[in-house]
């Protein structure tokens, strides 16, 4: 009889949750894709019912579930810190034990409810940093691996270093709060006018505008980073432990005044801050990577936590540290500590082999909901939408494709729903990267959001490393790794170009085409790059095939499946309303094509309307 | 637990008019011993089966008044609450905190690694909301078990201002705060 372990992450940010049969994962699914609240942290009922039913279970058949840190030493790291400011910090501790009581305090009762009576098994709780660290290596492809998360905080840990051999991981050393690197990258995040928990990954895209003009300031005044990557942070600087903002008076005076405003105008100064942090960032990590390699002696490296998305600073330990190969967690925060948890239950507890998967073992990430043919023509059917049934693919792929080099914007929906941030091929708008319009049109006619931020390329895995500067047969199916387009992809600027790269108008600047593949140049020449495969990708593989056999570019432009502040459409339903309410011009929804012009319009739905729905995130 | 759902169904609103009319009937009665009269007991009943009755009978007349109940008692919990956690803080943190607390702050001796060994937590522990052996339980009996097996004695003073405050409960919040990365 199969062994089925539910791992559940929620009450902080991301709830998920993940289900393994005998050690193998079955599905993985974050809240938010079902509730349509970004970052839901509320407990995962439809993610959880999601997962039972993609293994034909109920409750009654799990075996085990496991929620993925521990309460308790949780409340313990909460009432050290509020020891640590007494008396002053009650604004925080207001907040913070109230939240606590309502979530925590029952929580064996609470998870034991939502799954109702029929579930018997064993409910277990494991360590934050250690279900990262599971989450990391188990799925890889390595027998053994030295293990490294980066956090902002789990339970009193901020990163952790280790190895993993076979179906154990050992956790050797980890650094402690307040010290951390992804407090103090938050920290920026907030300084420079962006939501902490969601707008790091803007902070790092806007980096390469600035110039790292604040990065001797920051390690001689705020951290103090070690040759082995630990840092100690000033806390005098930070206001998180017992305030309600990320920094203090006397950071803003160290950098020349208060916080940005969300949504005013960016400066000189934001874009020089995000540079210089991130150029701390990668040091911090530079320094870890080395450090953990030294204690370990693996060539191979696994990462976990919400530090290991940032694909600039893994680019960089990839090319200039000492590991052969890395491999990152796709759902590398907390929504992958579901899944870790799980698999640490299966071989710690139960002590069941693991055998590695030479491509690993998180299938491509593409562990959520699949919608049939029929589910989705029924749908279609019920809302009146036009469209065309192409049952061959070889004629679907050949008009996609087409209207792919026809500069359309198309929204691709096919195969299963992604586990972790980003859309890789299944939920996902694409578009032609050669196209000087495509950043232009889909950042500010379909995301609705600033224009600063590059799109990811999606490229053929066989002529990665003919365009961008990476190994041969390296692999980046995961979109984690930031690399430059080599030289001879790059066009030079003119002097009216040089003059516009000075504008203090970012959406000019982003305009200025930087190689013949202007829609994924970020300024710096970078770009996150996911690659794609015939085994993992399937029908997204042969597309972008088709694509490259009509054009000769081997290169797409991909980006999530959704709007700013919306999670990445997961339905047939929320494709179509995301269709409908922007500019994408073909929906295709597995086999069935849709184009905008064809569509009634009593059906489109006003962007502004649309656009309400979702907090800016 | 003095609030009540926002949108109660019928039932709810039965039991409310009930438990309403009891209370009228009994601040009637205790009125009368305070004012030393003898317990108008007729009148206490008669008040109790006129908001109980129709209380029953037409569960939603009892509407306006539910709201009104809820609206007061959520304010009531509200100032209390704050007022619970300020003695709270103020008293027992401001206390123990001259103990000192195991966060780490103070700037380290140049060259010091901030790399602490740790080890895997063996899975005994996984049955347990902390890091011992054995399996722990929620709630204040949770509290006390964890206090008592983690060493922190003093968190025994808490338990009394936990089991007031979940009698005030928690009021929901529509998710984590922008400015700030949540601790909790």
């Amino acid at each position: 009889m199969a062994t089925y372990i539910l791992g559940i992450s929620a009450y902080f940010h991301d709830s998920a949750a993940a289900l393994i049969r005998d050690g193998h994962i079955v599905a993985a699914a974050q809240e938010e894709r079902f509730t349509r609240r970004k970052h839901d942290e509320r407990f995962p009922q439809h993610a959880v019912a999601y997962c039972l039913a993609e293994a034909g279970i109920t409750a009654r058949d799990l075996d085990a579930v496991v929620f993925y840190e521990k309460p308790y030493v949780k409340l313990d790291r909460l009432l050290e810190t509020y020891l640590a400011y007494a008396p002053d910090g009650f604004a925080s501790f207001e907040r913070a034990i109230p939240a606590w009581l309502g979530e925590k305090f029952y929580l064996p009762r609470r998870i034991r409810a939502a799954l109702g009576e029929e579930f018997r098994g064993q409910l277990f709780f494991t360590d934050h940093h250690e279900s990262h660290a599971a989450s990391a290596f188990f799925p890889s492809p390595y027998e053994d691996a030295a293990i490294l998360t980066l956090d902002a905080v789990g339970e009193w840990s901020t990163s952790s270093i280790g190895y993993g051999r076979g179906n154990r991981l050992t956790l050797t050393h980890e650094m402690r709060f307040p010290h951390s690197l992804g407090m103090l990258y938050s920290a920026f995040t907030y300084y420079a006018g962006f939501k902490v928990n969601s707008g790091e990954y803007k902070l790092m895209g806007l980096a390469p505008y600035g110039r790292p003009v604040y990065r001797d300031l920051i390690l001689e005044k705020i951290v103090r980073l070690q040759d082995d990557g630990s840092l100690w942070l000033d806390m005098s600087y930070f206001n998180y432990c017992q305030g309600l903002t990320m920094t203090s008076e006397a950071f803003h005076r160290l950098f020349g005044g208060p916080p940005r405003n969300p949504e005013s105008r960016i400066t000189d100064r934001e874009m020089n801050i995000a540079a210089s942090i991130q150029a701390v960032c990668e040091e911090v990590v530079l320094a870890a990577g080395r450090y953990v390699h030294r204690q370990t002696g693996s060539t191979r490296l696994v990462m976990a936590g919400g530090v290991a998305l940032n694909c600039v600073a893994n680019g960089r330990l990839l090319r200039e540290g000492p590991f052969e190969d890395i491999w990152i967690q796709p759902a590398a925060g907390d929504a992958g500590g579901a899944l870790g948890a799980a698999l640490l239950v299966w071989h710690h507890l139960m002590g069941r082999p693991r055998q590695p998967d030479p491509l690993d073992s998180q299938q491509g990430s593409l562990l959520g909901p699949r919608f049939s043919n029929e589910d989705i023509g029924l749908f279609l059917d019920s809302v009146g939408a036009v469209y065309e049934y192409v049952p061959a693919e070889d004629r679907l792929l050949d008009q996609v494709a087409a209207l792919l080099e026809q500069e359309k914007v198309v929204g691709w929906f096919q195969g299963r729903m992604e586990y972790g941030p980003r859309a890789l091929g299944c939920r996902s708008i694409i578009g032609d990267a050669r196209s000087p319009r495509m950043q232009r049109v889909m950042n500010l006619k379909i995301k609705f959001r600033e224009s600063f931020r590059p799109f990811a390329p999606c490229v053929l895995r066989e002529f990665a490393d003919v365009i961008f500067d990476i190994c041969p047969g390296t692999d980046s199916p995961y979109m984690l790794f930031v690399a430059p387009v080599l030289e001879e992809w790059r066009v030079p600027l003119s002097p009216e170009d040089i003059q516009r790269m000075r504008d203090p108008d970012l959406t000019v600047r982003v305009s200025v085409p930087r190689s013949k593949l202007p829609a994924i140049t970020h300024v710096d020449y970078s770009a996150r790059i996911q690659t794609v495969d015939r085994e993992r990708h399937g029908r997204f593989y042969r597309l972008m095939r088709r694509f490259y056999e009509r054009t000769g570019c081997p290169v797409i432009v991909n980006t999530s499946f959704n709007i700013r502040g919306e999670p990445i459409v997961c339905t047939p339903e929320d494709a179509y309303r995301c269709f409908m309410g922007t500019d994408i011009d073909c929906l295709v929804l597995e086999n069935y094509l849709l184009l905008k012009n064809a569509q009634p319009p009593a059906l489109r739905i006003d962007a502004e309307a649309y656009r309400a729905q979702f907090a800016l995130d | 637990m003095i609030t009540l759902p926002a949108r109660p169904d019928r039932n709810w609103l039965r039991s409310f008019s009930v438990a309403f009319a009891l209370g009228a009937g009994l601040v009637i009665v205790a009125l009368a011993q305070l004012l030393d009269t003898r317990p108008p007991l007729r009148l206490a009943v008669a008040v109790t089966l006129v908001i109980a009755v129709p209380g029953l009978l037409r569960p939603l007349l009892m509407y306006r008044i539910y709201r009104g109940w809820n609206r007061l008692a959520r304010g009531y919990a509200r100032i209390a609450r704050h007022l619970l956690l300020r003695v709270c803080y103020y008293t027992v943190f401001a206390l123990v905190a001259r103990a000192g607390s195991a966060l780490r702050v103070e700037r380290p001796a140049p060259g010091t690694s901030l790399w602490t060994p740790r080890s895997t937590l063996p899975p005994t522990t996984y049955a347990s909301q902390d890091a011992s052996p054995t399996a722990s339980k929620d709630g204040l009996a949770g509290v006390l078990l964890w206090s008592i097996r983690s060493g922190q004695l003093w968190a025994i003073f808490l338990v009394p201002f936990l089991a007031l405050l979940r009698m005030l409960e928690a009021e929901a919040k529509g998710g984590p705060p922008a400015d700030i990365y949540t601790l909790y």
